[in-house]
């Protein structure tokens, strides 16, 4: 009980004198007390006042620090349980205090020198012996801005204060484009339209970017994360191949990739042409496509708006009469294995490009490891990115084409007995998930100088072919998979399909426009497009020949005389 | 650890080159086709008759990871949703190297059993 404070004198009323007793002041304990502080409330503490050590809280005068510099710099004096390890201090140079006298400023150094300001001021100067992080073996490439990037910058940014959505940055000679440059864009926003009597509404810009007649060894990846992009034009650079991430550009209404160097088209440009997407005008020709060996006969295309579909392929989503009394149907192709996923569709849109892609022919796949080594018999032809000028040969390459309806499955390499259980299997090999953890770092470029010099050289191949995947698509560098959407780094199946597209636009009442193939040459009218898988699991399922794409609007009239 | 070769082992050991030891299933340790050349019964490597691997290469560390795939596979070989392993980031390059070295890097599965 020692440890209770005493109470104080109890206090009695005196009702003579009308006062109280035992008033008299209790005198405040001046050991205790700050002698500076007596005549003050008690000394702030903040909580910038990060040394929580016990020396700081003791009596007398609380010492405020006296920060110089900035934060960084700074260490403390005393060692701090949130530190574990001793900060060092920078070596700092010694600084002459010496007194202006024609600053006008008074110090209150003036008449007394304060010795604690020169002791923390001036601390022991230890300079550390070598950093303790390894140095890169080459160095980062510092990022250089040249001139004709500089004026894309400014053309870029001028488009962004003067909320123009039309941004040509044709005809500049570019060879390439960063990818900061690009995604300076997706900061881009309408100048919203402020009026008297007009409603305050914030629209979403509907971006327009031409790069025509630059010559763009390849498409910044940046391009690929801009959502409002509406037209891209890419016609006469010098890209070979365009990136998956195209599938991102849902509001793409105009793409035009004439006169290029693409051998093939990204299988995730077809999502785009699904109903209810807005692509309307593709110009993909004359490009040096892949052709493939032996194709059948095309049929011609022509709108048969009396075919019935009642075969299971095709899903009935809207019917409307015209003034005829004739009966208006659309139709929406659906994959066989999922019926009625389309079910919750409807045509709302007054007017909507109508797609018809049909499937002409499929290349045997091709199988290869995590690491990238083709292991299949069939290898697509593999085409080394040239350099600036050296022009590639625009012969054309025709592929071998595999029977539609096999099941792509059993064509391994070596025909060893293998048990057939283990061979396929989602999931990844480990070879891969660290591929993709690699990824996650962020610093794909600078990775190879870490590996030891023991390493296989195919790693370092590897990191630079997924570092480039990276840049291409402006993401991590993961590729999506064509049949399961699954992310990968290294797809271990590839194959291509060839595709013919044809469009027209669609209203309620039936076609607006005649059907326009995307070209009137026969030969050009099968189209290659990539497909990835990222396990041996994901191949290409069997398909017939003329089959629809999944997703797409078929439109057939019925005459009520017809109908029995 | 001595097994005898009629009837080898459910389980294998893996040893860590800081002497480190997992007991995995040899099934699913068998995905990678360095242990299994390594453990044929028909070779006459001692790590075939004592069924224990000792890798100077690769740390304890990276090896729990390893041997966690191991499991991560044999639990998911079959099935078709697969949920995603975790790979610590400053593990990347360890575990690069120590699934070129074992071999998993989805070839392994060509490779005829032997």
């Amino acid at each position: 009980m020692s440890e209770e404070p005493t109470l104080p004198p109890t206090v009695a009323w005196d009702s003579e004198t009308q006062t109280f007793t035992n008033t008299r002041k209790r005198t405040r304990d001046r050991a205790a007390a700050s002698p500076l502080f007596f005549n003050s409330s008690d000394p702030a503490i903040f909580s910038s006042d990060d040394d929580p050590h016990v020396d700081n809280y003791s009596q007398g005068r609380h010492r405020k620090k006296r920060y110089v510099g900035s934060w960084f710099q700074q260490h403390l004096a005393s060692s701090d349980s949130t530190f574990g390890e001793v900060a060092r201090p920078r070596p700092k140079a010694k600084r002459t205090f010496k007194r202006q006298f024609d600053s006008g400023v008074w110090m209150g150094s003036d008449s007394s020198v304060d010795l604690n300001l020169e002791d923390e001021m001036s601390p022991e100067v230890e300079v550390p012996a070598e950093p303790k992080l390894p140095l890169l073996r080459h160095a980062r490439p510092a990022a250089v801005v040249s001139t004709k990037e500089e004026i894309v910058r400014q053309k870029i940014q001028s488009a962004i204060d003067e909320g123009n959505e039309d941004v040509d940055l044709s005809s500049l000679g570019m060879t390439s484009i960063q990818n900061a440059t690009i995604s300076q864009l997706s900061e881009f926003s309408c100048i919203p339209l402020v009026a008297e009597d007009v409603p305050f509404e914030q629209k979403d810009p509907s971006l327009k970017l031409y790069l025509y007649d630059n010559p763009l060894l390849r498409a910044p990846g940046a391009l690929f994360n801009l959502d409002y992009l509406t037209v891209l034009s890419l016609r006469n650079t010098k890209i070979t191949e365009l990136p998956p991430g195209i599938g991102n550009l849902r509001n793409l209404q105009s793409l035009n990739l004439s006169l290029n160097r693409l051998r093939y088209l990204p299988a995730e440009l077809l999502d785009l042409t699904k109903y209810p997407g807005k692509l309307e005008h593709l110009s993909i020709h004359p490009n040096p496509f892949y052709q493939p060996r032996s194709l059948p006969q095309l049929p011609e295309i022509i709108e048969d708006p009396t075919e019935s579909q009642e075969d299971g392929t095709f899903a009935l989503i809207h019917e409307s009469t015209c003034s005829d009394g004739s009966l208006n149907r659309f139709w929406i192709s659906t994959d066989n294995e999922l019926p009625g996923t389309m079910e919750h569709l409807s045509i709302d849109a007054t007017e909507f490009p109508a797609w018809r892609a049909t499937v002409l022919g499929r290349s045997p796949v091709q199988y290869n490891d995590s690491r990238g080594a083709v292991l299949s018999k069939f290898q697509l032809p593999r085409e080394e990115r040239t350099g600036s000028e050296s022009p590639v040969s625009d012969r054309n390459i025709t592929i071998e084409l595999e029977d539609l309806a096999s099941l792509a499955g059993p064509a391994r390499p070596n025909r060893d007995q293998t048990s057939s259980n283990s061979e396929q299997s989602r999931v990844f090999s480990l070879f891969e998930l660290a591929l993709q953890s690699c990824s996650r770092t962020g610093q794909l470029r600078e990775l190879p100088s870490y590996l030891p010099s023991h390493a296989p050289p195919h790693f370092a191949r590897v990191l630079d072919r997924v570092a480039e995947q990276s840049e291409e698509n402006a993401n991590l560098g993961d590729v999506p998979c064509s049949v399961c959407k699954r992310r990968v780094m290294m797809p271990t199946a590839q194959w291509i399909e060839w595709w013919d597209l044809s469009v027209s636009v669609m209203s309620e009442k039936g076609p607006l426009k005649a059907r326009l193939p995307l070209s009137s040459h026969q030969d050009e009218r099968a189209v290659p497009f990539l497909r990835r898988g990222c396990s041996w699991k994901c191949v290409p399922k069997p398909m017939k020949f003329g089959q629809w794409l999944p997703g797409l609007v078929k439109w057939t009239r019925e005459h009520p005389d017809e109908m029995v | 650890m001595d097994v005898d070769s009629s009837s080898p082992s459910k389980y294998i050991t893996l040893v860590s080159s800081d002497g480190f030891e997992f007991v995995v299933m040899r099934k699913a340790a068998f995905i990678s086709p360095a242990i299994k050349s390594m453990l044929d019964p028909k070779s006459q490597f001692q790590e075939a008759r004592t069924g224990r691997c000792v890798f100077e290469e690769i740390n304890g560390i990276v090896l729990e990871k390893v041997v966690e795939y191991f499991h991560y596979w044999y639990k998911y070989q079959d099935k078709e949703d697969v949920p995603d392993m975790e790979i610590p980031v400053e593990l990347c390059l360890e575990l690069l190297t120590a699934a070129d070295y074992l071999g998993l890097d989805s070839k392994e599965r060509l490779l005829p059993s032997r």
